[in-house]
């Protein structure tokens, strides 16, 4: 990988991140399909958009409201099982997640599942980008003798969590319904 | 009927703290006592949220841990020679920092929206938090170098810790109103999210930020309102009180410090219900009810709902930090590792939710209930236990297995606690007057 890649440092990628990539694009595509293409997935649609609409046009409730607790379960397992594999499982994991988790929804817009991967992205890019030691890189670009002391991190690593809440907090403030423009409050 | 129901629960609990000072130790009861007094200010701090206005606030622990904070910024004597080597330059860093956010949000009202505008804020922001680090770094290092093991930090006023409680509140209230500007008036959920989110983070710089809290490494030894044992066995009318009495002046003195603690807090819990129950009573209580149970009516009477909405949880977080300083001056000691959002969340949720929510008297009681089995259901269930295995050999597994797990007791009690009063009396102990 090294010499094919012709970089000084090694690339290193793990199979459960490998893993983790292929089974987030298969669900997305099929949670798209869902939504979009089956009957079922449309009545949720219309549910969400409109609930007096919907009821007219005959969409049973309770079976929306069934089936869009099961498919969260789902997703939310499967998203779990992956993280499981990738960190490591505690039984407390949860509650560190549900901040950023929240966020991402929030930013991308609530009801939007395009936003929703858009704000997991943001949210989790921002959060590695903000809390990354820096050092090494730095040393690669300055010349050798200005090679800093410290980590050069922007945030240390036990505000992690600080940053999504502060994406979440800006995104309220400036753009209450997220960046894909999801339900309005 | 309902003052009634109030006598009988409040006797009943008072025979339940007797019965523990009869059959365990008094110490044990009184500890319990204290305890019980400070969760149901708590209880009320969350019921003025919950029950008069409908707020969902998951962050209980941060506000009370806000409280713990007032506690040591005021009562810890001053570290000697923290305040020329870094105190200055810590605080200078964190005003420099909140400068640049006024700077940014001036910016952001005064200028016209355009690229401009963006582009003056980043930077405003982005040289701010560069500045500010630069002189907050070091400082702060300064200050975690002198003598690490023993202080490290700035400590704080050396002032007396009652005085912290207001403070604590004020903390509290400031935290409570940025939050409540920020989410208040938007979903109600994004409340609740933004107040799980606050605490967390609360905790985090609790832990994290030596120079201000020691972080993990606990501060210990605050400064007490009420007189030492030590200093109590020595004093003369202390040793004539108790030969009056007839007991022993060693084992009386402790007790005697928790009574001196239980009357501070009875005070305190007094003042506060006082206070709730007259704005509750008052055209302001009538209207937040009325904003609670509908908020379209209540707007269109011409109420700011948002307004109020802020107000009222300004209030009850103000209360919930008097309590989390409470609780620091009760244990002298603050330990942000024990601020854990089952026990200082959850279990205020469930004292509220089990007491009845909108009623004071319910808050009060739920958290006297509530707290009284957090404790006691641990020798409750290796009562329980050892009564049910009493018939197995010594050495049986399962007879161990049960004895050794009556520990992890509590929770289910909780569980089952909660389960009983909603099946049986879904509005709480004492529900809400209509």
């Amino acid at each position: 990988m090294k010499q094919y890649l012709g970089t000084a440092e090694g690339v290193s990628i793990k199979v459960s991140q490998g893993l983790t990539v292929i089974t987030a694009v298969i669900v997305v595509m099929a949670l798209f399909w869902f939504l979009n293409k089956t009957r079922t997935g449309k009545s949720m649609r219309a549910f969400s958009d409109n609930e007096d609409l919907a009821l007219l046009s005959g969409i049973s409730p309770d079976k929306v409201v069934s089936v869009t607790w099961i498919l969260v379960a789902i997703l939310a397992t499967i998203a779990g099982t992956l993280y499981g594999l990738d960190k490591s499982f505690k039984p407390f994991t949860y509650f560190m997640l549900l901040l950023p988790i929240f966020a991402s929804a929030i930013v991308g817009g609530l009801g939007n599942p395009l936003g929703a991967i858009a704000g997991g992205f943001v949210i989790a890019f921002s959060e590695i980008m903000i809390t990354y030691p820096y050092k090494k890189f730095v040393a690669y670009i300055v010349p050798g003798d200005w090679k800093p002391d410290g980590l050069v991190q922007l945030l240390a690593t036990d505000y992690k969590f600080a940053v999504s809440f502060i994406i979440l907090v800006l995104v309220l403030l400036f753009k209450p319904t997220g960046i894909f423009a999801g339900k309005s409050v | 009927m309902t003052l009634n129901r109030n006598t009988l629960y409040f006797t009943i609990m008072a025979l339940l703290l007797l019965g523990v000072g009869l059959f365990q130790s008094w110490n044990v009861s009184l500890s319990i006592l204290n305890l019980c007094l400070i969760s149901a200010i708590m209880a009320l701090g969350v019921n003025i949220q919950w029950g008069y206005a409908g707020l969902f606030n998951v962050g209980i622990m941060g506000f009370a841990a806000l409280g713990g904070l007032a506690a040591v910024l005021v009562a810890m004597p001053p570290i000697e020679g923290a305040w020329d080597k870094g105190g200055w330059g810590a605080i200078g860093g964190l005003l420099l920092a909140v400068i640049s956010i006024a700077i940014a949000v001036f910016t952001y009202k005064k200028m016209k929206i355009g690229k401009y505008r963006t582009i003056s804020i980043v930077a405003i922001c982005i040289i701010g938090f560069f500045l500010s680090r630069y002189i907050f770094g070091p400082a702060t290092h300064a200050i975690e170098s002198i003598n690490p093991a023993k202080s490290g930090y700035l400590g704080g006023l050396g002032l007396p810790i009652v005085i912290s409680w207001p403070v604590g509140g004020l903390f509290a209230g400031i935290a409570a109103w940025v939050i409540g500007k920020i989410t208040l008036g938007l979903r109600s959920d994004y409340l609740a999210i933004a107040t799980l989110g606050i605490s967390e983070i609360i905790i985090a710089v609790l832990k994290h930020e030596d120079w201000m809290t020691r972080g993990v490494k606990n501060v210990i030894g605050m400064p007490r309102p009420v007189p030492y044992e030590v200093n109590l066995q020595t004093t003369e009318w202390f040793l004539d009180m108790c030969n009056w009495l007839g007991t022993d002046p060693i084992g009386f003195s402790s007790i005697f410090v928790k009574i001196c603690y239980a009357g501070l807090f009875i005070i305190m819990l007094l003042i506060v219900l006082w206070l709730s129950e007259t704005a509750l009573k008052s055209p302001w209580g009538r209207m937040m009810r009325a904003i609670r149970d509908n908020e379209v009516s209540a707007n269109a009477m011409g109420k700011n709902v948002t307004k109020r909405h802020l107000q009222v949880f300004v209030l009850g977080s103000v209360v919930v930090g008097i309590a989390g300083a409470m609780l620091t001056t009760l244990d002298g000691q603050l330990t942000p590792t024990s601020y854990q959002p089952l026990r200082f969340t959850f279990l205020i949720w469930i004292m509220v939710i089990v007491g009845g929510s909108g009623n004071n008297w319910g808050a009060i009681l739920g958290g006297f209930v509530i707290w009284f089995f957090w404790i006691e259901a641990e020798p409750l269930g290796l009562l329980l236990m050892n009564l049910i295995t009493s018939g197995m050999s010594e050495d049986s597994g399962l007879r161990l297995h049960l004895i050794n797990s009556a520990a992890h007791m509590r929770l289910m009690t909780m569980g089952i606690i909660l389960l009983l009063v909603l099946r049986f009396s879904p509005r709480g102990l004492l529900p809400e007057k209509s």
